[in-house]
């Protein structure tokens, strides 16, 4: 009976710590609003007219891969003293695995879209949010696999939500109701700008001043 | 009608202005999340632009040697690789010229191995040029207009957050410490973006003459 306890402890602590850490990855610290990774990423897939929850669906089988190998590995390089500057290209070679390994199974296992997702597989895995995820895991104190999880996981989520938030406004942003000056990609700026602050305020910071 | 000096000479100023006129941050929206994050002063723009030029400059120099029959998708992960391999000297010259400011800087200077000038622009713009030295003219561009944008944006920031003053806060003053959030950076780098479309823009379209309008208005009258 202790050891089913145990057991089903273990299970809802690693759903606690996934679900906190995916929440946190997808409003506190949104790979987009946050911390800008991934923007140019995002422009790209709205300017070529993607379709985003694709592109999401495909990040987050990426991240969640990714994350999981990155727990498995990292607990060696931790203690290394030069851990700085081997972390970079072991998570690099671990993306890469992943890349090649997301592009062998859509190639045999993948009928309907392929095309389509084979494209998008070679947009979303080598990015700024998905190195940049697993190195911001890599920071967090006492990360178990949960955590690990939920924050990969999160961050693809987060990226996908912030993907839609500028693309629903795209259209108006590049409309004549703006001046030439602004329209297209600065305003867009000033839009992601806007909401980063909104966020900011909406988690309950006050501003400085 | 009177073409201008840009006019007349559109494909030798822009290729000597591109650092300007189709900067990588500004036009494209490359390689944003270090300014926008980590620029928020000085001292952290001049390690992120240097490194930044480092990394970017010998990774694209050294993958253009690669042979093209190496499938796509190896080649992609090679220049990141590459890049890593840059990354370690780059990062240790950095912490010996900046002491502890690189831990400030947490994992925006790794991310700089994955730019998108390295992961996809090496690929469809540098290897792409006809000539060797196109590339790295274009490729030095780049990395120009990237080091411009960064300390730019970094000196606005330190100047805003500091009080209008380059130095330390003086007690009493007004400041704006939110110019280190991201938020400020967004803001900043629209506005430079916006400024540098509005005179791309009057560059190609320029205002006509007085004497030109009045001309043009004596045919529509006469026209009419």
């Amino acid at each position: 009976m202790s050891a089913l306890n145990s057991f089903f402890e273990v299970v809802f602590t690693f759903f606690q710590e996934m679900f906190t850490y995916a929440l946190i990855a997808i409003f506190l610290e949104n790979t987009i609003f946050s911390r800008a990774l991934g923007t140019s990423t995002a422009l790209y897939v709205i300017r070529k007219k993607y379709n985003i929850f694709l592109f999401g669906g495909v990040m987050t089988l990426i991240m969640a891969a990714a994350s999981v190998l990155t727990y498995l590995v990292y607990p060696f390089l931790k203690g290394l003293s030069f851990s700085y500057y081997i972390v970079p290209p072991v998570f690099v070679a671990i993306i890469g695995v992943v890349y090649v390994g997301a592009l062998l199974l859509t190639r045999s296992l993948v009928h309907k879209r392929r095309e389509e997702i084979l494209q998008l597989i070679h947009v979303s895995a080598f990015n700024c949010a998905v190195l940049g995820a697993l190195l911001l895991a890599t920071g967090i104190p006492f990360a178990g696999f949960g955590v690990y999880l939920g924050f990969g996981v999160g961050s693809a989520i987060g990226f996908t939500f912030a993907a839609y938030l500028i693309s629903i406004a795209s259209e108006r942003l590049n409309s004549e109701d703006i001046p030439p000056a602004f329209r297209g990609f600065p305003i867009t700026l000033i839009y992601i700008g806007i909401i980063s602050l909104a966020l900011y305020g909406l988690i309950g910071h006050t501003l400085p001043f | 009608m009177r073409r201008t000096f840009y006019q007349r000479n559109q494909p030798f100023l822009d290729r000597l202005f591109a650092f300007i006129l189709h900067n990588p941050v500004l036009e494209r929206g490359l390689v944003l999340a270090p300014i926008v994050v980590a620029a928020y002063n000085v001292q952290n723009a001049l390690i992120l632009g240097v490194s930044f030029a480092l990394i970017t400059f010998i990774t694209v120099f050294l993958s253009s040697l690669l042979p093209q029959k190496i499938p796509y998708v190896f080649r992609v992960i090679f220049y990141a690789l590459l890049a890593c391999a840059v990354f370690v000297p780059t990062a240790m010259m950095m912490d010996w010229m900046f002491a502890e400011s690189v831990v400030n800087i947490g994992v925006f200077l790794p991310l700089l191995v994955a730019n998108s000038l390295i992961v996809v622009k090496s690929e469809t713009r540098f290897h792409q040029h006809p000539t060797f030295g196109r590339m790295i003219g274009d490729l030095f561009s780049n990395v120009l207009g990237f080091l411009l944008v960064i300390l730019l944006v970094g000196l606005c920031r330190e100047w805003l957050a500091n009080g209008f003053s380059l130095t330390r806060t003086a007690e009493g003053s007004f400041s704006v410490p939110a110019a280190a959030l991201p938020f400020t950076g967004f803001f900043l780098i629209g506005l430079l973006a916006a400024l540098v479309k509005k005179i791309r823009g009057r560059l190609e379209n320029p205002r006509p003459r007085k004497s030109e309008q009045r001309e043009e208005f004596l045919a529509s009258l006469q026209q009419k």
